[in-house]
């Protein structure tokens, strides 16, 4: 059996609007938002023109994904048991999703890649170059996301717990809401199929809050994800675009290859407009940084000769790492 | 490196012969922007709002700090001067210190058609079939919808930055003789010719702020790169006798 028509349309207008609501959060971003990384990693972004996002759920630190999962199971836990007034449609709903929701269910994948509102933090060059030899790549996304390869948006990471909160309270209001209203037009004729199409747009929702939460100790990181949505389904989709893999202390890694190639492209003819995307490059704490200077500014003029690289050196210590 | 000048004469004259060529009018970019469906915004100030601001600005010729064209003026009176007539204008507000650019010239197409104007930090969009305003944080674009090109950005930038606001944008006062204000390099009556510029890396500076001018180009064409002008009365002083527009077939 198949869900209404009606009931179908309730659902999508649910999400879309679950979904413009939270794009609200994520827009406008910042002009510049910088990237982390190693020379060896500043030298394969710049050399090949491309991002590698990692599939999110092999980040370094898996505990994140667990801490927004957690907080979402103990709020639909909290559901049930507060309130004296769900109709067992309801429960039925918070029952079958507070232990099972997945967005990552049905081949679906987030590919992601971290970006910081600061160009140089301690913390940051502690965190991925603790012997110094780091690098921050200020980008600016205002022209370059629409000349990426693949779709992509900034998603920005929410750390206030009370926010955090919110947001999950409001998103389970909302399909509470038009799960008592849906039921109320059809009654009990379609529930099971009625309910298992809400407990997947509700995976996809809570799939985006879940790689937006962080616990608030990192409020200080306030980061940004670059992130791709994609869907690797071979055995039936023949189309669908395989995502590339690496090893990492022992485990394969999914990741997805996002060229800026165009936007490099686009920023060396006069007549577009469009400036080059790199618009800073910072130097981390390093003993070689007047060499670096040099060196890096030469790899960026190897990009486009006609600009003037913005390449700074952090002006930490590198006997603070 | 930057290489300093202090100036206290009149100006400098320099002549550097290229022929102008106008804009080229597609660009493999194209197809991919065409296709785009994402952040756009519209959105102009309405008429009162616009007036209210205008009263809380004064002229603020004398200290300011602003990225144009890649280059950055400094307390420079009147940035770029096109045949006597000045293109950009500074004010700030008396109430919040934010400093508002002006544009004494429409944006304009290859016909002379009016796309935009801006004036005190606002883009007034004239043309909404063809192009549309992108909005961003602090941050304000004019976009041709069709091939993705950009004709204006202005960027307010945060209180510790270099320069406090940035702006690009493409002028064709005169058809023949295009000033482009790239967001990395400017260029005067020529484009897209894979030359080195003909002036990278010097501070043009009076410490007197007088009238004097950086310098001053006559019917040619230059590229300047990676320059900044500081106190002084006039920035790019450019005197050029126009053509007549050319056909499409040129």
């Amino acid at each position: 059996m198949v869900i209404s028509d009606n009931s179908k349309s309730a659902i999508d207008a649910l999400l879309q609007s679950v979904m413009k609501d939270w794009e609200k959060l994520h827009d406008p971003y910042p002009n510049i938002l910088y990237h982390y990384t190693s020379a060896e990693g500043l030298l394969g972004i710049l050399s090949n023109k491309n991002f590698h996002l990692t599939d999110l759920r092999y980040v370094n630190d898996f505990s994140e994904l667990q801490y927004s999962r957690e907080l979402i199971e103990s709020r639909l836990t909290a559901r049930l048991e507060d309130s004296k007034v769900l109709s067992g449609a309801e429960r039925q709903f918070i029952n079958g999703n507070r232990h099972s929701f997945d967005p990552f269910q049905f081949s679906n994948a987030v590919y992601s890649m971290s970006f910081c509102e600061e160009g140089n933090l301690l913390s940051q060059w502690r965190g991925y170059r603790r012997g110094g030899g780091g690098y921050a790549l200020g980008i600016d996304f205002f022209h370059a996301l629409r000349l990426l390869d693949k779709p992509c948006s900034l998603r920005k990471i929410v750390y206030n717990r009370q926010d955090q909160l919110n947001y999950i309270d409001l998103l389970i209001d909302r399909f509470l809401t038009t799960l008592r209203a849906e039921f109320e037009n059809d009654g009990q004729n379609q529930a099971d199929d009625f309910m298992r199409e809400m407990s997947e747009a509700f995976s996809r929702a809570v799939g985006e809050l879940i790689f937006c939460f962080k616990h608030p100790d990192f409020v200080e990181e306030r980061e940004w994800r670059l992130v791709h949505f994609a869907r690797f389904k071979p055995t039936t989709d023949r189309n669908s675009q395989s995502p590339e893999f690496r090893t990492f202390e022992g485990n394969v890694i999914p990741y997805a290859i996002v060229s800026f190639d165009r936007a490099i492209e686009v920023s060396r003819d006069d007549s577009f407009g469009y400036g080059f995307p790199i618009v800073e490059l910072m130097i981390g704490p390093t003993i070689s940084a007047e060499l670096n200077l040099d060196s890096v500014t030469a790899l960026i003029l190897s990009m486009n000769p006609d600009i003037s690289p913005n390449i700074r050196q952090s002006g930490i210590p590198l006997r603070w790492l | 490196m930057l290489h300093r000048f202090n100036l206290n004469f009149e100006s400098v004259f320099l002549n550097v012969s290229q022929p102008p060529c106008h804009i080229a009018r597609t660009h493999p970019a194209a197809a991919h922007l065409q296709t785009y469906r994402g952040r756009v915004h519209f959105g102009t100030m309405s008429t009162n709002a616009l007036r209210k601001a205008l009263s809380d600005m004064n002229d603020a010729t004398t200290e300011y700090r602003a990225l144009i064209g890649g280059l950055l003026y400094r307390n420079v009176s009147k940035p770029i001067v096109f045949n006597d007539k000045s293109l950009i204008s500074f004010t700030r507000s008396n109430t919040t210190g934010q400093l508002a650019v002006t544009l004494d010239t429409d944006l304009v197409e290859n016909d002379g058609s009016v796309i935009a104007s801006l004036r005190e930090n606002v883009i007034t969009l004239n043309n909404t079939t063809d192009f549309v305003k992108l909005l961003g944080l602090n941050r304000q674009a004019v976009m041709h919808k069709q091939t993705g090109r950009i004709w204006c950005d202005l960027r307010l930038t945060p209180d510790n930055y270099v320069y406090e606001l940035a702006l690009s944008c493409i002028l064709l006062i005169a058809p023949t003789y295009p000033i482009v204000l790239h967001p990395d390099r400017t260029k005067f009556g020529t484009i897209n010719d894979n030359a080195p510029p003909n002036w990278l890396g010097g501070i043009f500076e009076s410490k007197t702020k007088g009238e004097a001018g950086a310098f001053r180009i006559e019917n040619s064409a230059m590229y300047v790169l990676n320059a900044a002008f500081e106190n002084l009365g006039v920035g790019i002083d450019i005197s050029v006798q126009i053509c007549e527009t050319p056909s499409d077939g040129d």
